[in-house]
């Protein structure tokens, strides 16, 4: 009774996609705009059906009978009804309100279902965002309000769409200048789907150029602008690109960091700074209000702190675009990016992305170092804070590092750690330079551009420098010791540091990890992330790496 | 039968032996036990507890003709009764409902004067077919002063009184021409009390009418009797009135067939079905087997408690409500049990060993058909009694005797859809209600829905249509039951697929052996059609504390796996059992250290140290398994000054055991008042003949007081010569007279020796015992 198909739909609303399977390709297409991408390991994805992502679906246009037909038509096994029938509830639940502009009242929300309506006047939740019943079908809503109603409808399970406009704000003219080079065909279906949609989040994978689909959006609304990014770097890295992709000048473009407070048609502020408060207020607020904004961008979207949501709560009226290359979140708020910022309008196909050759798999080694007895000893008695840092810092480890380089003498190496005794000790076992938080600006840049003419075989670099855009790439990489940040993060640093490399050649990525502590347990974390992502990984012991 | 029968009695008796079979198979609570004579027999049928059992067996067209009767006389027609079911049925139809309520003895009679037995009319309602009392006795109650003003409003002669009004309300034409008069408000009033039921809220019925009241139209009903009110707030609509309403179906809406099932569109009934039976079957062995290494314990009310049920519906991942009928069906099926003694747990006993070597398709079988005969409701788990208390799972509060007829019922109604169509529900319950309305009482629809609920949870059904695995098992044959699902399920695959990230994909059920290593090398994460298995280091080293060593997972995962094994997977083997088994525990009762080696060594090999049972563990340290005071003992009388240390604490690791319990003995007497079997409904109908023979000869016994032996002897010769049954009173040595009809083989020697119809044994009988003989009459028929 099997039909063979690639699919096997699980109970726990999992789905596994088997690659090799003839149809792989057809149903991956097929469930992309309602399933999530959970990991994908060579050879059996895991997708997972979520009510955020099937809300997703019906605001891009997909209905129920869809979504069914295609879990069914590739499904190996019998789909178990009861799923089925669940997909399909929580699908019709989008959509049964709808936020409008009446040209009498206001802001209203609307009903086709009366009793939909009934619940959540009454819900204590939703009830004091909304002003009076005007008919069976409508009542009015606080315009004030717009963002913390979508936020609670979400919450009650019946999100509402949002068909109540924007404002325009003011205009400022903004063109792309595309020089010798082109906008991707994703990308431009990314700022289409997006405009067409007024307000939502576009999903591309790292290294898909999301700056320039942001820059495509820019031209497109033609006016002032207000991008939000994770950190310093982040920002000026926005800014070059602008420079060089766009009409813009340098006079037309601002930061608004913690170094700078400049308020231009296009302003470039961080989460840090907006989130400062001082006496329990948030000293700079009145950003958002400092212009007509025609357009918000929110980098990262996934890293959104809590109290931007809250921010963006009142900016409702305003178009908000949302750039991330994952809306699963680590603290679980996905509702709020949907709800404050807009379902998702574009999903970049990961493997057309792939196969354009826009990211490259790299090859990732574990090498496991055996400590000394002596080393053993002092983990054992450490205390339990210090402990990752015993072990993460094991003077064995230098040894082995110093083999790796070796064993790479025509690639720019960088080696990073978190630890700056550690990280002295590099580079002097290497003779390399170091750079970390204390390295001047300008000392920097030097140092960057010797690595990237090759003056310099290679860089010891702390965790500071993993964001900042100017990192030259490198094709090999070494890790002795790593911050526990979020998994995005990780494959992020990975990212930006295995860039394809114009002759083609594979880059490799080393994480030299101390056998039985804490380190090791933290190195299968990654590990098991990157093969998620679908890196291969091997592990090494560090005797056969010393012994040639 | 030339003359009709002046009892219920004597109507049976004039049935053949088949008839009084199927009646006693039909009606078994007759039969338990048998009763002596067929008018206990008849006076059984009429009692009010037997009556309901019969009742609850009826459709509702044979319910309505149940109404008809007791609407009609204590003795009416067969003709009166098709005049009151009216148009909605036809004669034919209404014949046959009144021949199924004799066969049942709930009617007897000719067609020309049918008579109601017993109890039927009191268990049958106060308002039969929603109609309400006759006008007679609504207004039995009033007084003269309220009958004056009725007679007054309805245009009688003041004295007229009750006997006019009623005069007045049985007579159609004129009982017709006041209705004429009623206005569209009032005769809205009365249509839907016509409906049915006839009772109506009103304020203040009771008082008398006074002026403007002639506004209200209920209150113009009232004046004219058309309602009438039976206490301060409620009205009644008369019998007659209801009548005069419904107009040709005097009995409402009568359907004398079942509603048709109404199919629902699409397929995958089997599919469904086999995807449901092998999760059911899953999902037992997983519970089992965590319950075989951690039982949770008996309730002391009997049963499991809500803490257990959270935690295996997390386990499951499966609703708790699904819980509770994995736990009974399992329990029907004999695979878990409660241990004996004080503290008892549930535990998996040595049944379930044996289901699960068997293949999926089988332990299935065995599963559903356990359901099928259980007496219990567990779709009740977890809903609360009058008292507020949660009922729990295998607890004594789920028992319903009827469970099993209902469900055999409903999965013969579901049967009628042909293979592959699934009845809609609605139009299921419709027909099952049809079958049987007064079946279930007020949880009737509640309980039909939880056996369909169940049977769709068991795969017994699939998208509500009745699967082909279950049609074979509702016909008794589990083999093909098992042949068709086996058919269904999709064939065990013997591999699976290694991802690099240490997650094992199997995309299928794997055969049995393969399974089982899977589930100990790796801990699921994932169930459904297929199972995603994680590698991790705890599970590797439970893999190699079973006995696995690292190069037999190795090649499990080498020639099992369909993708390369990822070096990383290989890595992790190599590395837990690196670390396995270097840290070492075991038991030691007590031990001894000495900084001094050398002299450790001289003790152990001292002659009589044996005793101790002293073992080296480190140069420095050696245990016993003897206790400590015994060792200081010892040691001083060899000679040594040994010294006692204070306690510390050590850590003793077990192995967890596979716990099992024996099954323990069940009564098998289930089911409602045990089914007749033909050949036992046969035999009682035999027994019934003779008591009955017996019964009547000895009311007509003539009492003989002067009778000589002689006389006696004569005449009991005589009927052994002519075979003849003869009455005789006999006195037995306890001085107890028993009156018996035998038939007397010889006499000889001052004994009869005779033969016993009734007890169908032979009998000596001592003559000068014998009190009184007599012939049994002639026109009585003879029971062989």
């Amino acid at each position: 009774m099997t039909t063979d198909g690639p699919l096997i739909v699980q109970s726990d609303k999992t789905l596994l996609l088997e690659v090799d399977h003839p149809l792989a390709a057809e149903c991956r297409q097929s469930i992309a705009p309602f399933a999530e991408l959970e990991r994908s390991p060579e050879h059996v994805h895991t997708y997972r059906l979520t009510p955020l992502g099937l809300w997703n679906a019906r605001a891009a246009g997909h209905d129920a009978e869809q979504v069914v037909d295609a879990l069914v038509r590739y499904s190996r096994y019998a789909v178990p009804h009861a799923l089925l029938v669940d997909v399909a509830d929580t699908m019709d639940r989008y959509g049964r309100l709808r936020l409008e502009l009446d040209p009498v009242h206001g802001l209203v929300l609307r009903t086709t279902d009366r009793a939909v309506l009934e619940e959540v006047v009454r819900s204590k939740k939703v009830s004091p965002m909304l002003g009076a019943r005007l008919d069976p079908e409508t009542v009015l809503a606080f315009a004030s309000e717009r963002g913390r109603l979508k936020q609670a409808l979400l919450k009650v399970g019946w999100p509402a769409e949002d068909l109540a406009g924007y404002v325009d704000g003011e205009a400022h003219e903004i063109a792309m200048k595309q020089d010798g080079w082109q906008l991707r065909d994703y990308q431009q279906l990314a700022v289409d789907g997006f405009w067409h949609g007024g307000s939502g989040v576009v999903v591309l994978p790292c290294g898909a150029g999301k700056t320039i689909v942001g820059a495509a959006a820019m031209a497109r609304a033609g006016a002032t602008t207000l991008i939000l990014v994770t950190n310093t770097v982040s920002g000026r890295q926005w800014k070059s690109e602008l420079l060089k992709r766009t009409s813009l000048t340098e006079e037309e473009i601002g930061e608004y960091s913690g170094e700078k407070k400049e308020i231009k048609p296009v302003t470039i502020a961080t989460y840090q700074v907006m989130t400062t408060r001082r006496k329990g207020e948030y000293v700079h607020l009145e950003l958002f209000g400092a212009r007509d904004w025609g357009l918000v961008v929110y980098d990262e979207v996934h890293l959104l702190p809590a109290p931007v949501f809250r921010m963006t709560a009142d900016l409702q009226s305003r178009r908000r675009l949302g750039l991330t290359a994952t809306l699963v979140r680590e603290d679980g708020r996905e509702g709020d990016v949907f709800s404050l910022i807009g379902p998702k309008r574009y999903d970049a196909p990961w493997k057309d992305i792939e196969s354009q050759g826009y990211i490259a798999p790299a090859d990732c080694t574990e090498v496991r170092v055996t400590m000394t007895d002596a080393e053993r000893l002092t983990y054992a008695t450490a205390e339990p804070e210090e402990r990752y840092k015993v072990g993460a810092t094991a003077h064995t480890k230098i040894a082995v590092v110093r083999k790796l380089v070796e064993t790479h003498p025509d690639d720019q190496v960088l080696v990073i750690g978190a630890y700056l005794d550690q990280l002295e000790e590099l580079g002097e076992a290497l003779d390399m330079p170091i750079i970390q938080g204390s390295t001047k600006n300008a000392e920097r840049q030097r140092l960057f551009e010797l690595f990237r003419t090759k003056q310099i075989p290679g860089l010891v670099v702390s965790k500071v420098a993993n964001f900042s855009i100017d990192l030259p790439e490198a094709s090999v990489a070494v890790q002795v010791s790593g911050t526990f940040g979020s998994r995005q993060e990780e494959a992020q640093r990975l990212g930006r540091v295995l860039r394809p490399k114009a002759d083609g050649r594979t880059a490799h990525f080393y994480s030299v990890v101390s056998r039985d502590t804490l380190d090791q347990d933290y190195a299968a974390h990654r590990q098991r992330f990157l093969a998620e992502q679908g890196y291969a990984y091997t592990i090494v012991d560090a005797d056969d790496v010393l012994s040639g | 039968m030339d003359t009709p029968a002046r009892s219920l009695a004597e109507e049976l008796r004039g049935w053949p032996d088949e008839r009084l079979a199927t009646l006693l198979q039909a009606r078994p609570d007759l039969a338990a036990p048998v009763p002596p004579d067929l008018g206990v027999l008849a006076a059984r049928a009429g009692v009010r507890l037997s009556v309901l059992r019969a009742l609850e067996q009826l459709d509702a067209f044979s319910l309505a003709i149940v109404d008809a009767l007791v609407l009609g006389e204590e003795t009416t027609s067969l003709s009166a009764v098709r005049a009151l079911v009216g148009s909605p049925a036809t004669t034919a139809q209404v014949r046959a409902g009144v021949d199924g309520l004799r066969e049942l003895a709930l009617v007897w009679g000719p067609d020309a004067a049918l008579r109601l037995v017993g109890a039927v009319r009191e268990v049958a309602g106060a308002a039969p077919a929603g109609l309400g009392r006759p006008v007679a006795a609504c207004l039995s109650r009033h007084s003269d002063r309220q009958l004056a003003g009725l007679c007054d409003a309805l245009g009688l002669p003041e004295d007229a009184g009750l006997a006019g009004v009623v005069e007045l309300f049985g007579d159609p034409s004129r009982l017709g021409a006041v209705l004429a008069q009623v206005d569209d408000k009032g005769r809205q009033v009365l249509d839907s009390l016509a409906a049915g039921p006839p009772l109506g809220q009103v304020r203040d019925a009771l008082r008398p009418p006074r002026a403007g009241d002639e506004d209200s139209p209920v209150r113009r009903l009232l004046a004219r009797g058309l309602l009438v009110p039976v206490d301060s707030g409620t009205v009644e609509l008369p019998r007659e009135v209801g009548l005069a309403l419904r107009g040709d179906a005097p009995l409402g809406p009568v359907a004398p067939k079942p509603p048709r099932l109404e199919l629902a569109p699409g397929g995958g009934v089997d599919d469904t079905a086999a995807l449901a039976a092998a999760d059911l079957v899953r999902r037992v062995e997983a519970l089992l087997e965590s319950w075989s290494a951690e039982a949770p314990s008996v309730l002391r009310a009997g049963g499991l408690g809500v803490r257990d049920v959270r935690r295996a519906a997390k386990d499951l991942d499966v609703p708790e409500g699904e819980v509770a009928l994995i736990v009974e069906v399992a329990y029907a099926a004999g695979l878990l049990d409660a241990t004996a003694g004080v503290d008892p747990d549930w535990q998996p006993t040595p049944a379930y060993d044996s289901w699960e070597a068997l293949p999926p398709e089988q332990r299935w079988t065995a599963l559903a058909t356990a359901w099928m005969q259980l007496p219990r409701l567990p779709g009740l788990a977890g809903s609360r009694d009058d008292r507020d208390k949660v009922l729990a799972p295998l607890g004594p509060e789920l028992e319903r005797p009827s469970a099993p007829g209902d469900r055999r019922r409903v999965l013969e109604t579901l049967a009628e859809a042909p293979p592959g169509a699934a009845p809609r529900r609605a139009s299921l319950l419709a027909t099952l209600v049809w079958r049987a309305p007064r079946r279930g009482g007020r949880l009737r629809d509640l309980v039909l829905g939880l056996h369909l609920d169940e049977a769709e949870a068991l795969g017994l059904t699939g998208r509500g249509g009745l699967s082909g695995p279950a049609r074979a098992l509702l016909g008794g044959d589990q083999r093909a039951a098992a042949r068709a699902l086996g058919a269904l399920l999709p064939d065990p695959l013997d591999h699976v697929l290694v991802q690099p990230d240490l997650t094992v994909v199997a995309p299928g059920p794997l055969e049995r052996d393969l399974a089982r290593e899977m589930a100990l090398v790796a801990d699921v994460e994932s169930t459904g059609g297929a199972t995603v298995y994680r590698v991790s280091e705890g599970s590797v080293r439970r893999a190699l504390d079973a006995g696995r060593t690292v190069a037999e997972l190795q090649e499990l995962f080498r020639s099992r796996s369909r993708t390369p094994v990822p070096q990383s997977l290989s890595y992790l083997l190599e590395d837990v059992s690196r670390r396995h088994g270097r840290l070492r525990a075991g038991p030691a009762t007590s031990y001894l250290r000495c900084d001094d080696e050398a002299l450790l060594t001289e003790v152990l090999a001292h002659k009589r140290a044996g005793a101790l049972r002293l073992r080296r563990l480190a140069p420095t340290v050696v245990v016993s398994a003897v206790p400590v005071n015994q060792v200081l003992e010892d040691l001083r009388g060899l000679g040594y000054a040994p010294a006692a240390e204070a306690p510390d604490g050590a850590l003793l690791l077990a192995r967890p055991e596979a716990r099992r319990t024996p099954a323990r003995p069940r009564s098998n007497r289930y089911g409602e008042a045990g089914a007749l079997g033909p050949e036992q409904a046969a035999l009682a109908v035999t027994a019934l003949r003779a008591g009955d023979l017996a019964a009547r000869a000895a009311r007509r016994a003539p009492v003989t007081t002067s009778s000589t032996t002689t006389d006696t002897l004569a005449f009991l010769q005589d009927a052994a010569r002519e075979r003849r049954q003869v009455w005789i009173g006999y006195v037995d040595a306890q001085g107890r007279s028993t009156s018996r009809v035998v038939e007397p083989r010889s006499v000889e020697g001052g004994y009869v020796a005779a033969y016993d119809h009734l007890r169908q044994e032979d009998r000596t009988f001592s003559l000068h015992r014998v009190t009184g003989v007599a012939d049994v009459e002639a026109d009585e028929p003879v029971a062989r």
